[in-house]
């Protein structure tokens, strides 16, 4: 993956990812794929 | 990250999903995540690869926010405090649209403006800020 900055992403096709959740599942960001989606990235949780 | 956790039903009454990202691994997240009793997923990413993908690397320098914020747990002689993770990690907020757009939002203000937005039946969210260094909780 390419490092961008953010103002390259807006209005962009978001990147995708896959990532464990504390679930237990595998999420991905295109399983929301014709939704809305807020993605939240947590600076340092605790 | 709180403060979604109460406006998330309305989030789900717009058929819109909020996802949690930090860079910390499984077990220290599982934790957090029950402790503020976060109502949607929590991801881990370890490597860094959503925060990388999404333009959120590591910070050049320690924000003065945070020097204080420690200065100020000192002084309180509160228990010693460390901080999960890479107090380095840069944070922010992203709204991706139904057609898997990705514009930058930051704080709730965005949001209340994105509940306006589908409201009035307009797809295109606009940016309102560059991404903050969100506090965590």
């Amino acid at each position: 993956v390419q490092a961008t900055s953010v103002s390259q992403l807006i209005n962009q096709r978001a990147p995708n990812f896959a990532l464990p959740s504390v679930a237990g599942l595998k999420v991905a960001l295109a399983d929301f794929r014709g939704r809305i989606v807020l993605l939240d990235f947590i600076r340092h949780p605790g | 990250v709180s403060q979604l956790r109460h406006s998330y039903p309305a989030f789900r009454e717009l058929n819109a999903e909020v996802l949690a990202i930090a860079a910390v691994g499984l077990k220290p997240l599982t934790a957090f995540a029950r402790e503020l009793e976060l109502p949607f997923p929590v991801l881990s990413d370890v490597t860094g690869e959503a925060y990388f993908a999404f333009g959120l690397g590591k910070g050049m320098v320690i924000r003065s926010r945070t020097l204080l914020a420690i200065a100020r747990l000192v002084w309180r002689a509160k228990r010693l405090y460390r901080p999960i993770g890479d107090i380095m990690q840069v944070g922010g907020d992203f709204i991706v649209d139904g057609m898997g757009i990705a514009p930058a939002c930051a704080d709730l203000s965005a949001l209340i403006q994105l509940s306006a937005t589908l409201r009035a039946g307009n797809r295109t969210i606009t940016v309102t800020n560059t991404p903050r260094s969100p506090k965590s909780r």
